[in-house]
C-alpha cells in the first residue's frame, strides 16, 4: 500500500480541529480551522511529515496571517528535504504500526508483538514531546524580549496566537500517535486477559540462546513483549488465586482442576479461527512474487484466488499464514 | 433437586449484566456496585452449592467403592454405572456454573479497575467494596498493582492517568467542560483553574481527561 491510500485512509477520520482561544476579558476570538489534516505528526525531526494545507480566518488582518502562515510553511519543507531519508522510515514505521494496530483489532487471536516498529515510534514521540516543549519555550522567550512598540497590545496578542498555530497542529498530532500506540496496547492487553488459561498453557521456559537465559517461549517467538508477559504472569497468578479460594478448594478432591481433562466441556477459552475476516491483499515486497495467491479450503474442496489489491471476506484460519508474512492485512 | 442451585447462580448473573448493560449509559447512576454489574456477594448460596457439590462428590466415592467391592450383579452394574455418570456430571455442572460466576464477577472487577484508575482511592467510599468478598478485594488491589507495574514501561502514553479515556481517538486539543462538583484549585501546564460548581471551563483535553474521571467534570457537547 502507498502513502495516497494510507493518507486517502486516514483522511476519513481526519476531523476538523477547533481551537478557540479566550483570553482577557475575550478581546479577540480567533477561529482557526484546521482541515485536511492527516494522522501524521509533522515535526521537522520527528519526521514522520507530509505536507500538511491549512486554512485560517480571522476577522482581523487575514493577509498578514497568509503570509505567516506560507513561511511556516517553507520552513517545512526544506527539513523535509534534507531529513527525507530518515522520513522515509519513520512513515513507513508509522504506517506500518497502523497496519499492526488494524491487525491487532480485527484478528480473533493473539498477534505476535511489533517490537521493532513500536520502539521506533516511542523513540520518536519522545524526541516530539521534546521538540514540543524546546519550541514552546523559545516563542514564551521571545514574546517576552521581542515586544515593540510599534505593535498595540491587541496584535501583540494576536501574533502570540498565530505563532501557537504549528505547535497545536503538533500536539494533535502527537496525541493522535500516542492514542494508536495506547490503544495497540490495551487491546493486547484485553486479549491476553481473554486467553490467559490458553495462554497459560503454551507458556514454557526454555533456554534462549541469543541472550543466553532461560526466557519463555512466548518472549522468544515475539508473541508477548516483556513487560506483556510479565503482566500475563502476575494475572494468571492472581486469577488462579482467586478462583482457587473462592471455588476450586472447596470442591471434591478429584475436581480441583481449572481445566478437568474428563470435563466433556473445555473451560479454556479459545480463539474463534473460524471467525470471519475482511481482508485486503496488499501482495509481497519480493520481486519475484506474483500478484495471486491461491488458497485451498479442504473443507468445501474449493479453491480461491487472491488477487492483489481486492478485498475479501473470508475465514480467518484460512488466510492466517498470510496475516503473518504481512502479504495480505485485515480492516 | 441437584443443580438447582447452581442455575440461580447462573440466573443471577445474567440479571445483574443486563441490568448493567441498561444502566450503561445512565449517568446518574452512583452506586459503584450496580454500574459495574456488581451485586452483593452471595456468599450463602454459592456455600449451598458448595455443599452440594461435597455431597455429591462423597457420594460419587461410595459408588465407586460399590463397583470395588461387587461386580456380582449385572444388572445392578448397569444402574449404579448410571447413577455414577449423573453424580459426576451434576458435579461439573456445579463447579462449571461457580467458576462461571466468579470469572463474571472478575470481569466486572477488571473493568472497574481500568475505568477508575486515578481516582481508586474513593473506592471504599463508593460503596463497592462491602459488595465483593475478602479475595474479590485482595484481586482487585494486586490487579491495581499489576496494571501500574505495566504502565510503568511506557510513561510518556500515560496508560493509567487516561485510564479508559485513552481508548477514544482524540478530536480535539481542547474541550468545553461543565463542572460537576466543587474540586478547589487546579493546577495545570496552562495555568490555574478553580472548579467551582455549574461552571463552564474551555481546557485542554488532557488536563481534562484525569478530572473528568475523577467525575468532577462532564464533556459538554455542541
Amino acid at each position: 500500500m502507498d502513502i495516497e491510500d494510507l493518507l486517502a485512509d486516514l483522511q476519513q477520520n481526519s476531523t476538523t480541529i477547533h481551537g478557540r482561544t479566550t483570553l482577557n476579558n475575550s478581546l479577540i476570538t480567533s477561529e482557526i480551522n484546521t482541515k485536511s489534516f492527516d494522522a501524521t505528526s509533522e515535526d521537522p525531526t520527528n519526521g514522520i511529515s507530509t505536507g500538511q494545507t491549512t486554512h485560517l480566518n480571522t476577522d482581523n488582518d487575514e493577509s498578514y496571517l497568509k503570509d505567516h502562515q506560507s513561511t511556516n510553511e517553507n520552513v517545512y519543507l526544506e527539513s523535509f528535504v534534507s531529513k527525507s531519508e530518515k522520513n522515509k522510515l519513520d512513515i513507513e514505521a508509522f504506517m506500518q504500526l497502523t497496519t499492526s494496530w488494524r491487525n491487532e483489532r480485527m484478528s480473533p487471536e493473539l498477534l505476535p508483538f511489533n517490537e521493532r516498529v513500536f520502539n521506533l515510534m516511542t523513540e520518536n514521540m519522545k524526541r516530539q514531546i521534546e521538540y514540543i516543549d524546546y519550541w514552546n519555550m523559545l516563542q514564551e522567550s521571545e514574546t517576552d524580549t521581542g515586544a515593540t512598540n510599534e505593535m498595540t497590545h491587541e496584535q501583540l496578542l494576536l501574533q502570540k496566537r498565530i505563532n501557537k498555530l504549528p505547535l497545536h497542529c503538533m500536539e494533535a498530532e502527537l496525541e493522535r500517535v500516542k492514542f494508536l500506540l495506547r490503544s495497540y496496547l490495551r487491546c493486547r492487553l484485553q486479549k491476553i486477559d481473554k486467553f490467559l488459561l490458553l495462554l497459560q498453557e503454551t507458556d514454557q521456559i526454555v533456554f534462549d540462546e541469543v541472550s543466553m537465559q532461560e526466557k519463555s517461549i512466548l518472549v522468544i517467538n515475539k508473541l508477548l513483549s516483556e513487560p506483556e508477559y510479565r503482566y500475563f504472569q502476575q494475572k494468571a497468578k492472581i486469577t488462579a488465586r482467586l478462583l482457587s479460594n473462592t471455588v476450586l478448594l472447596n470442591l471434591p478432591e478429584n475436581f480441583q482442576q481449572i481445566n478437568d481433562e474428563s470435563s466433556t466441556v473445555k473451560m479454556i477459552q479459545e480463539p474463534d479461527l473460524e471467525q470471519f475476516v475482511f481482508i485486503f491483499v496488499k501482495g509481497s515486497d519480493q520481486k519475484n512474487s506474483s500478484d495471486r495467491y491461491k488458497i485451498f479450503n479442504i473443507e468445501t474442496q474449493e479453491e480461491v484466488e487472491l488477487v492483489v489489491g481486492g478485498i475479501y471476506v473470508m475465514r480467518y484460519d484460512l488466510i492466517e499464514s498470510f496475516v503473518k508474512d504481512g502479504t495480505v492485512i485485515l480492516i | 433437586m441437584y443443580g438447582d442451585f447452581g442455575a440461580k447462580l447462573v440466573q443471577d448473573a445474567k440479571r445483574s449484566r443486563n441490568l448493567k448493560k441498561t444502566l450503561q449509559n445512565n449517568k446518574n447512576v452512583t452506586d459503584m456496585g450496580t454500574k459495574y454489574g456488581l451485586v452483593e456477594y452471595p456468599k450463602d448460596l454459592i456455600e449451598q452449592i458448595i455443599d452440594e457439590t461435597s455431597h455429591l462428590g462423597a457420594k460419587a466415592d461410595h459408588i465407586n467403592q460399590l463397583f470395588e467391592t461387587n461386580s456380582s450383579n449385572n444388572l445392578n452394574d448397569k444402574i449404579s454405572k448410571c447413577q455414577y455418570f449423573t453424580t459426576i456430571l451434576s458435579i461439573h455442572r456445579n463447579k462449571r456454573c461457580l467458576l462461571g460466576y466468579h470469572n463474571y464477577r472478575r470481569e466486572n472487577i477488571d473493568e472497574f479497575v481500568w475505568q477508575n484508575l486515578t481516582s481508586i482511592a474513593d473506592i471504599d467510599i463508593s460503596g463497592l467494596s462491602e459488595k465483593l468478598d475478602m479475595n474479590e478485594k485482595e484481586y482487585l488491589r494486586d490487579y491495581q498493582a499489576i496494571i501500574d507495574d505495566y504502565s510503568s514501561n511506557f510513561p510518556e502514553l500515560e496508560i493509567k492517568h487516561k485510564g479508559d479515556y485513552g481508548l477514544e481517538p482524540p478530536k480535539d486539543l481542547y474541550v468545553e467542560v461543565r463542572v460537576l462538583k466543587d474540586g478547589g484549585m487546579v493546577q495545570t501546564e496552562y495555568g490555574v483553574f478553580n472548579l467551582i460548581k455549574d461552571s463552564q471551563i474551555f481546557m485542554r483535553k488532557s488536563d481534562a481527561e484525569a478530572l473528568l474521571q475523577q467525575g468532577y467534570l462532564q464533556i459538554i457537547k455542541n
